[in-house]
Parts: structure tokens; C-alpha cells; sequence
């Protein structure tokens, strides 16, 4: 029903989202919303991956390298598919192909990135709660993982309709700024505070 | 089966106009935030050589 009355609903509902975000960002209820958050950090903190991070420095240690192996995988499987989309490397090989291939090893490195995520978060949630940087990385991260699902994943999980070279190119793009981004700010918060 | 058709073009559309949106959203976010953080730089710098 909403496909026959709404043709391009998917577009309207993106453009309100971002005009929604843009004013978000802009308004003072955005710092609103972060002062309503420090409890919550506060108590990551006395939670008991919280009490192992800020104890033990090796288990810390070890739960950094697990991420930092499952960002690698993660952007070695968002580089592999953005070189086919930009049509780089693996030209011989359709785009559909390479999405599967590389959408399996995504899934599974987002997931063990998450996960060790929120243990490191909750070791250091003080310190990265006051960190500005920590905020975009996460909006990077959340708008990277919103990008997979709901634009890319739909656009080429379909073998029998691939998208047209120039929306190749710009997915292909987009999606190496957003997880560009998201590197840069994770290693950024490494070297904060 | 035509409006099938029909329908499912629409949708194909409207997935690929709301794909062009979020690149072009992502583009000037990126351009936007970097840019201001090379802005940061080019200050500090300037501040601490002249």
C-alpha cells in the first residue's frame, strides 16, 4: 500500500532524516542529550567489563588487538568491494559476486568489532565520554553500518540488476569516506586524552 | 503483471534516488568535517611558526 501511494517513500524518508540530523546538530537539544548520557557512562564504568578494563591492563590489551584485527578484516572487506564498485580491481569478477563474498566477512568482523567495542568502552567511558572525537567516530561508524544495510546491500545483493557505473562510483566513494572516517577517529581517540 | 512491473521499477527508482541522496549527504558531511579539522591544523600551525 505504502509503495503505490508513496512511490519514492525511501527518498522522503531520508531527506527528513538528515534534515532531522542537521537540526539535531545544530540546536541545543544535541547537548542536551549528552549531558543525559553521563550516567550511563558513569555506570559502564562500575560494570564488570568496566572494573576488568581499568584492572587488568593485559586483558585490556588483549581485547585492543582482537578489535583492531577484526578492523583490519572489517576494512579489508569494505576496501575489497569498493575497489570492484570503482571498478580498481577484480574487474573480471561481477560486482554481485564480490559483494557476497565480501558481506560475510563484514558481518562477522562488525560483530567481533562491536563487541570489543563496548568492552574497551566501558574500561575508559569517562575519558571517552568528554571526548569529542569518540561522538563522530560513532556517528561515522553507525551512519557506515546504516550505509551497508540499507543502501548498499539492497542496490547489490541482486544479481539480475546491478546499479549503473556513476551510482557504482558514488557508493564506491561514499563508502571509503564514511569508513575512512571511522578509522581515522578510532586511532584519533587511541592518541587522545 | 505490468503493474508488477511497474511497481517494482518504482521501487528500484526510489532505492537508487535514496542511494544518490545518502552519497551525496555522506560527501559533504566528509568534506565538511575534514575540512574543518585541516582548518584546526592550519591555525596551530600558523600559531606556532607565524
Amino acid at each position: 500500500v505504502a509503495n503505490r501511494s508513496l512511490p519514492y517513500w525511501r527518498s522522503a524518508l531520508l531527506l527528513m532524516l538528515l534534515a532531522l540530523g542537521l537540526w539535531f546538530a545544530l540546536s541545543p537539544a544535541r547537548l542536551a542529550v549528552w549531558d543525559s548520557l553521563l550516567p550511563l557512562f558513569k555506570w559502564m564504568e562500575t560494570t564488570l567489563f568496566g572494573q576488568i578494563g581499568k584492572t587488568w591492563g593485559a586483558v585490556f590489551a588483549l581485547v585492543q588487538a582482537f578489535h583492531l584485527l577484526s578492523m583490519a578484516l572489517l576494512g579489508g572487506a569494505v576496501l575489497l568491494c569498493d575497489a570492484r564498485l570503482l571498478g580498481l580491481a577484480f574487474t573480471d569478477v561481477e560486482i554481485p559476486d564480490v559483494w557476497r563474498q565480501t558481506h560475510s566477512l563484514f558481518v562477522v568482523a562488525l560483530s567481533v568489532v562491536v563487541v570489543t567495542g563496548i568492552f574497551m568502552a566501558c574500561g575508559v567511558a569517562q575519558k571517552i565520554y568528554y571526548l569529542e572525537v569518540f561522538w563522530y567516530k560513532m556517528l561515522a561508524l553507525g551512519l557506515g553500518v546504516l550505509f551497508v544495510f540499507l543502501v548498499k546491500k539492497p542496490l547489490l545483493q541482486r544479481a539480475s540488476k546491478v546499479p549503473s557505473r556513476p551510482l557504482c562510483v558514488a557508493l564506491g566513494s561514499a563508502s571509503l569516506m564514511l569508513w575512512f572516517t571511522v578509522a581515522a577517529t578510532g586511532r584519533w581517540i587511541g592518541f587522545s586524552g | 503483471m505490468d503493474d508488477q512491473q511497474a511497481a517494482d521499477r518504482r521501487a528500484r527508482n526510489d532505492l537508487e534516488l535514496t542511494a544518490w541522496i545518502a552519497c551525496v549527504a555522506v560527501a559533504i558531511g566528509f568534506g565538511v568535517y575534514w575540512g574543518l579539522q585541516i582548518q584546526d591544523v592550519r591555525e596551530l600551525l600558523a600559531l606556532a611558526y607565524g
